[in-house]
């Protein structure tokens, strides 16, 4: 994956926050995922946002993190939520 | 029992003060009766807001810390038949089969705003009447099985006496009732809600639409539904609570539906309960109204005795809890023709579980009514 690969999330995927904490239901796998308040704050833009990059650009302007390390972190969130089936890539 | 309660009832009321919880539940602390407060508070299906109050008061952290993992289950739980009910809604949208979704993550996303603040442990759909069998049989292709033959959705009497059918999915295990009406002829003796008017609402549910009762027929079903019950459960008082405290609510309209079921003292009783555990506010007239059902008021105080005997977790007599049930709801019908109604269609009605003995042609159903006489007495036999 890389941050210009567009993406989408499946509508098998479901969010609820329960006592501060984000859980993801994969509910085709029936599995859960919890999102820390980092994983919070990127799924959000995930829905907004179609390329990892758009998020890159906004997160930029908002946080004070330095590009290489947001790439990296974002790479490795996508890469991750692909893994466990809750985001597909284009082809 | 009583401290365990007071904190239960003021837990589940929207707005209480947090001193006044603290001392309740410091004396549960100093009574150790913690697994009871847990027991309790599950079993009346409020357990996410009493957990959503202990969060605010000064515990100690393990106490919170086994509060917090069943609430966390429970929304698990949740978040599964949530996701169930919008798959098998979407199955009716493709198949053109009218629906709507009551009680369940429907009914608490609308009076909580979330669906993992209320408890429920199946799935109710609504359907009509003549969509019932393709309702049933397209479920049974998709992951679902039923105890009963299937073709019984098509035995005329059943679809007149009864009003659900039940189905398990064979992968989550959980259970959907497909209702066809709300209330068999046993709860109600005259005419039902025109569910499938207009006056249905949508829903969001996790960024899905999901039609529901209108708040008004939503309100009448849940007050004769916990009077049906005799308010056993404490999640079904707060469920009026919050429907009226939260909803614009048309009370002519509310009015006018219950004088023509002729099931008004049912329908107040609920609002009677509501406003004697959590003061809810109800418009001048609509006060006035219930509070002129005088016999109402000692059978009030029996429903909030039993609360507090704690009857749902100690019954261990089902065969006296029915005959109880049965002289408490004769209680509460509006004349003594009711009564008289109630006592002998609670005896002699045929029952769903009557017609699930044998599925007979329309021709032979007289024969039920055998069937219904021999089983009233192998039930009184025990």
């Amino acid at each position: 994956m890389q941050l210009s690969t567009k993406y989408t999330i499946p509508s098998s995927v479901m969010l609820q926050t329960i006592d501060e904490e984000s859980l993801l239901l994969n509910t085709q796998s029936e599995q859960f995922f919890s999102l820390n308040e980092m994983g919070c704050l990127m799924w959000d833009a995930m829905q907004k946002h179609s390329t990892l990059s758009a998020i890159k650009e906004e997160f930029l302007e908002l946080y004070d993190v330095s590009s290489d390390v947001l790439s990296k972190d974002l790479l490795l969130f996508g890469s991750t939520l692909k893994e466990k089936g809750l985001l597909f890539v284009d082809a | 029992m009583h401290s365990v309660y007071d904190f239960v009832i003021s837990a589940s009321h929207s707005k209480c003060s947090v001193v006044t919880l603290q001392n309740q539940f410091d004396i549960i602390v100093s009574e150790d009766k913690l697994n009871e407060l847990f027991e309790t508070a599950y079993l009346h299906g409020v357990f996410p807001l009493i957990y959503l109050k202990l969060k605010l008061l000064n515990i100690d952290n393990d106490i919170l810390e086994t509060f917090k993992k069943e609430n966390r289950y429970i929304a698990q739980v949740n978040m599964r038949r949530t996701s169930e009910l919008l798959e098998v809604v979407e199955l009716f949208k493709k198949n053109n089969i009218d629906y709507m979704a009551i009680k369940g993550p429907v009914l608490s996303q609308l009076i909580h705003g979330d669906i993992s603040q209320r408890q429920y442990s199946d799935l109710d759909i609504l359907i009509k009447p003549e969509s019932v069998f393709n309702a049933g049989k397209l479920l049974t292709e998709h992951n679902y099985k039923t105890d009963e033959d299937i073709n019984f959705l098509k035995n005329k009497i059943l679809l007149t006496i009864g009003k659900d059918f039940y189905f398990r999915n064979i992968q989550s295990n959980n259970i959907l009732e497909l209702h066809w009406r709300l209330f068999s002829n046993v709860d109600m003796h005259v005419s039902e809600i025109n569910l499938f008017s207009d006056n249905f609402q949508s829903v969001e549910v996790s960024q899905k639409t999901v039609k529901t009762l209108s708040t008004e027929n939503l309100l009448i079903y849940l007050s004769l539904h916990g009077s049906k019950h005799y308010w056993e459960r404490l999640a079904w008082v707060v469920d009026i609570d919050r429907l009226i405290s939260q909803n614009s609510i048309d009370w002519d309209s509310v009015e006018k539906i219950i004088s023509d079921m002729k099931n008004e003292k049912m329908f107040y009783l609920g609002l009677l309960v509501s406003v004697r555990l959590f003061n809810t506010s109800l418009p001048y007239s609509i006060l006035c109204k219930t509070q002129s059902y005088e016999t109402l008021i000692p059978v009030v105080d029996d429903i909030i005795h039993q609360l507090y005997s704690n009857n749902i977790a100690i019954e261990e007599n089902i065969e006296k809890a029915w005959i109880d049930k049965i002289i408490a709801m004769g209680k509460v019908k509006d004349t003594k023709l009711h009564i008289i109604h109630h006592y002998f269609v609670t005896l002699f009605q045929l029952r769903a579980g009557d017609i699930y003995v044998i599925n007979l042609p329309y021709f032979l159903s007289p024969l039920y009514y055998v069937i219904r006489i021999f089983r009233i007495f192998f039930k009184l036999q025990k």
